[in-house]
């Protein structure tokens, strides 16, 4: 992980509910994966920025610029510098051989998908993302063509459920933060019934974005229990096997 | 050279007067190792830990305020054992001296702790973490419990807001320094959901209520005390040392700017440093509070007066 400065460059406002901001990065940044963030903390803010650092999740990478999707709560302009903490998390683990991906966003905004869905697809990789409760208010022209888009209802069911999850090779599921613990849960029991309790290892995975404090590890306050030993989710993840994880 | 301890057979001497405070560095401080020259720090003191294992609270663990962050994590911790085994060879090989800070739970598992760490090689000190409804004789029950099991210097924490009632009955019962003090706690509404939270408060403006508390205790006990509390700059710390603290605990500061603890500890250090009004270079050291500056020189200082329980004139009201 390093410190370094960013400059925001552009800022868009692409719905009522969410803005994206364009940064110039230090290039060091362009090594970012899928699943990894940034952790900002506006140098130059006139506005009551908030007291600690927030995660910027990347939507698009390049050699020295970064794009992030943020909610409206902050107002950003053009010219302010930001501190950036990266990487934050580790890159959301593929499976070896993965030709058909499943991405389930329930009642939040899959930002995290993007890249992934978007890299995903550039390397000939089937994605079917399914979204449920306000994930349907998303603006899907931000993920590319190829992505089949399918919504669930508010029971968590969508059309050829079964059979989608039986045709995937990799589930990915995000949740809002007070919903995950039981939204993930209901998902890996599900899944257990649907394929006799035999779920591969890193078959079904939970995105895990909360609140950080320190993003570091330090702190503690992000864990996960774990069957074993527990997880830190802005070390360890986003992406959590849920076959790891203890719901409670 | 500063001796942060009271002396004694084994007191706790360190280079630079600038420290994290437990909870926000980790257990061995490699979460910072890229960030931090870790070099740089007088010392490292780890999240709290307790005899067993706790997890993580459920509910909401933190909450932005206007001036802070609301903090409720439940003090999730492998258990000491675990946590010495896993940490404690890269205690023993690491730059700095390593302060484990332990929670005073039950005086038995205080116990079992301080004999465990006693043993272990890579120690330099014992913070306790006392409870916020301790009253003086919980104090001396757990600090006359971890000394009859360990030759470690003890640095004892106080709750911020009985802090001044308690720095006597923890001095008197031996603890080497007193570390002032815990941040209090607070409640909120988590905006995620919208629920009332407590937990510990932090931000910047926690340092005027800790740092007149460092005012207060510092006059009347007999040993040394770290400033902790809202540290945000080099002239919050040097605050603390002018109120009397031999040294400072930066806390969340850490966590939104990591490397201003370097700046903290360069500029306390002996980069920047000013000298108190008067004194002789041989009569300064890095760290020396007014306290101990006025007792070098012979003058009247409030330590003269045992009954003195109000912050001293120079800080103003």
């Amino acid at each position: 992980m390093r410190e370094t400065q960013a400059i925001i460059e552009r800022v868009r406002r692409l719905s009522a509910d969410l803005q994206q901001l364009e940064l110039s990065i230090d290039p060091a940044l362009s090594q970012l994966q899928p699943g990894q963030s940034v952790f900002a903390w506006v140098l130059e803010n006139n506005t009551c920025s908030a007291y600690l650092r927030e995660q910027w999740i990347p939507i698009a990478v390049q050699a020295s610029t970064l794009v992030v999707e943020l909610r409206p709560q902050q107002v950003y302009a053009p010219g302010q510098v930001v501190s950036l903490l990266a990487p934050v998390g580790r890159p959301v683990p593929l499976r070896a051989g993965l030709s058909r991906l499943l991405l389930i966003a329930e009642d939040e905004a899959p930002t995290p998908f993007l890249l992934l869905a978007r890299r995903a697809v550039t390397a000939g990789i089937a994605v079917t993302l399914v979204l449920g409760g306000s994930a349907t208010r998303y603006p899907l022209e931000q993920f590319p063509a190829e992505v089949e888009i399918l919504r669930s209802d508010t029971e968590w069911k969508w059309p050829d459920q079964v059979e989608t999850l039986n045709w995937a090779d990799q589930v990915l599921v995000l949740a809002p933060p007070q919903a995950q613990n039981e939204t993930y849960g209901s998902l890996y029991s599900t899944i257990g019934q649907l394929r006799h309790h035999d779920i591969p290892e890193g078959f079904v995975s939970g995105l895990y974005y909360q609140r950080l404090a320190c993003g570091t590890g330090a702190c503690q306050s992000c864990q996960v229990p774990g069957r074993g030993s527990d997880f830190l989710t802005c070390t360890h993840g986003p992406a959590l096997d849920l076959k790891d994880i203890v719901f409670r | 050279m500063i001796e942060i301890t009271r002396t004694g057979k084994n007191p706790l001497v360190i280079d630079n007067p600038v420290m994290p405070a437990a909870g926000i560095f980790g257990y061995d401080g490699s979460a910072y190792s890229e960030l931090i020259d870790l070099s740089k720090l007088g010392a490292l003191v780890t999240n709290p830990i307790t005899w067993r294992g706790r997890r993580v609270a459920r509910g909401p663990r933190l909450v932005s305020l206007p001036a802070g962050v609301l903090v409720h994590t439940g003090l999730p911790n492998p258990g000491l054992p675990r946590v010495v085994e896993q940490y404690g060879t890269r205690w023993k090989r690491g730059l700095l001296p390593v302060i484990v800070h332990i929670v005073a739970t039950t005086p038995e598992d205080v116990v079992r702790c301080a004999d465990v760490l006693d043993r272990c090689d890579g120690v330099a000190a014992i913070e306790l973490g006392l409870h916020d409804q301790s009253t003086p004789a919980d104090v001396e029950t757990m600090i006359g419990a971890v000394l009859d099991h360990t030759q470690l210097a003890l640095l004892v924490r106080l709750p911020l807001y009985t802090a001044v009632g308690l720095a006597r009955a923890a001095s008197d019962a031996g603890a080497g320094a007193l570390v002032v003090a815990a941040p209090p706690r607070g409640t909120a509404r988590d905006p995620l959901t919208g629920v009332l939270a407590g937990g510990r408060l932090y931000g910047p403006w926690l340092k005027a209520q800790a740092l007149r508390a460092v005012g207060q205790i510092a006059p009347i006990v007999e040993v040394p005390v770290i400033g902790s509390g809202g540290i945000h700059s080099p002239d919050d710390a040097r605050d603390f040392l002018e109120a009397g603290a031999v040294a400072v605990q930066v806390d969340t500061l850490v966590w939104t700017q990591p490397h201003m603890l370097e700046v903290i500890a360069r500029n306390l250090g002996g980069l920047e440093l000013t000298r108190a009004t008067g004194a002789l270079a041989d009569e300064w050291q890095p760290g020396m509070g007014q306290t101990m500056f006025q007792q070098r020189q012979n003058r009247p200082t409030l330590l003269d007066d045992d009954t003195a329980a109000d912050p001293p004139d120079r800080l103003p009201e």
